[in-house]
């Protein structure tokens, strides 16, 4: 399967993005942090753009085979450390920018409050 | 009063793995209180990256499966089950190490204040827990906890964590 670009929106409430996710060879792991197994915003995510969905608590991978990072984030720690690294964030709460490592939080890198249907193929969008 | 010496009670003083029972289980004070246990770990590693958060009076913790970014900002801890949500009035319990070889270390204690909505899961789920020590009356965020005094002491590797409420108990 061909590797396409998704546009990520912000949802209710959320902040920051649009994101645009593609996946590349070697770096294609839709990186899922949020516990519970693999999030529906990190499936969709996967399903549409032809990446692979991750655990990142039951495995690891090195961080330059991240295309984007999902997280379930009410707070300081993980909203902060992916954008700190340049790692495209989708949090699925509507988080806003906040904790020590909000200046690392910006618009490019950081998109909250998204659900499934906020994922789309950039061509339709 | 902020700091309690739990260690003074009998059965609550020790500073090493071995403990007074397993988490969730009620130990009698003898005075019409007892203590439960919600939870329990030992602080097995400190992220380089920790420091930076103490001038904000934050700590973070994480589960041992955390991945190796999250690590590096955090206290991972080697988990536990939580038994029962975090709720305001509980007491956060740091048990160091003993520098000498003793049986006992410090034992730092700070009060819970404030509950975010979503910490007790991410504690029982992930072992995750953030902790502001500001002694906020409201969450600054959903997945904080508030606790005062202000962090007393950064808690090296090898520290007990706890969380653990005073009940009264009138039914002895």
């Amino acid at each position: 399967m061909p590797y396409r670009a998704v546009k990520i929106s912000r949802g209710r409430g959320g902040w920051g993005g649009p994101l645009v996710v593609k996946p590349e060879p070697g770096k294609d792991l839709i990186y899922c942090v949020t516990g519970g197994g693999i999030h529906p915003v990190a499936q969709r995510i996967a399903e549409l753009s032809g990446g692979r969905a991750f655990d990142g608590f039951r495995s690891s991978a090195p961080e330059k085979q991240i295309a984007c990072v999902v997280i379930d984030c009410g707070g300081t720690a993980r909203i902060g450390v992916y954008p700190m690294k340049k790692i495209l964030t989708i949090d699925v709460k509507p988080s806003s920018p906040s904790g020590p490592l909000m200046k690392f939080i910006t618009e490019q890198l950081f998109v909250s409050g998204v659900r499934p249907e906020d994922v789309t193929l950039l061509e339709e969008s | 009063m902020s700091m309690l010496r739990f260690n003074h009670f009998p059965g609550a003083g020790m500073a090493g793995a071995e403990g007074a029972g397993t988490a969730g289980e009620g130990m009698e004070l003898g005075v019409g209180r007892r203590v439960l246990l919600k939870y329990r770990a030992m602080i097995g590693e400190i992220g380089p990256q920790v420091p930076e958060f103490l001038p904000h009076g934050i700590l973070i913790f994480f589960g041992p499966q955390a991945p190796a970014e999250l690590r590096e900002v955090s206290l991972v801890h080697s988990g536990a089950t939580l038994q029962g949500a975090i709720e305001v009035g509980d007491w956060l319990c740091f048990r160091e190490p003993s520098d000498d070889g003793g049986e006992v270390g410090r034992v730092f204690t700070y009060r819970v204040t404030a509950v975010g909505e979503v910490a007790s899961a991410n504690l029982a789920e992930l072992g995750h827990l953030v902790v502001h020590f500001d002694g906020a009356a409201e969450a600054a965020l959903p997945g904080t906890i508030s606790v005062e005094p202000a962090l007393l002491h950064l808690p090296p590797v090898g520290t007990i964590l706890e969380l653990l409420r005073l009940e009264d108990c009138h039914e002895l």
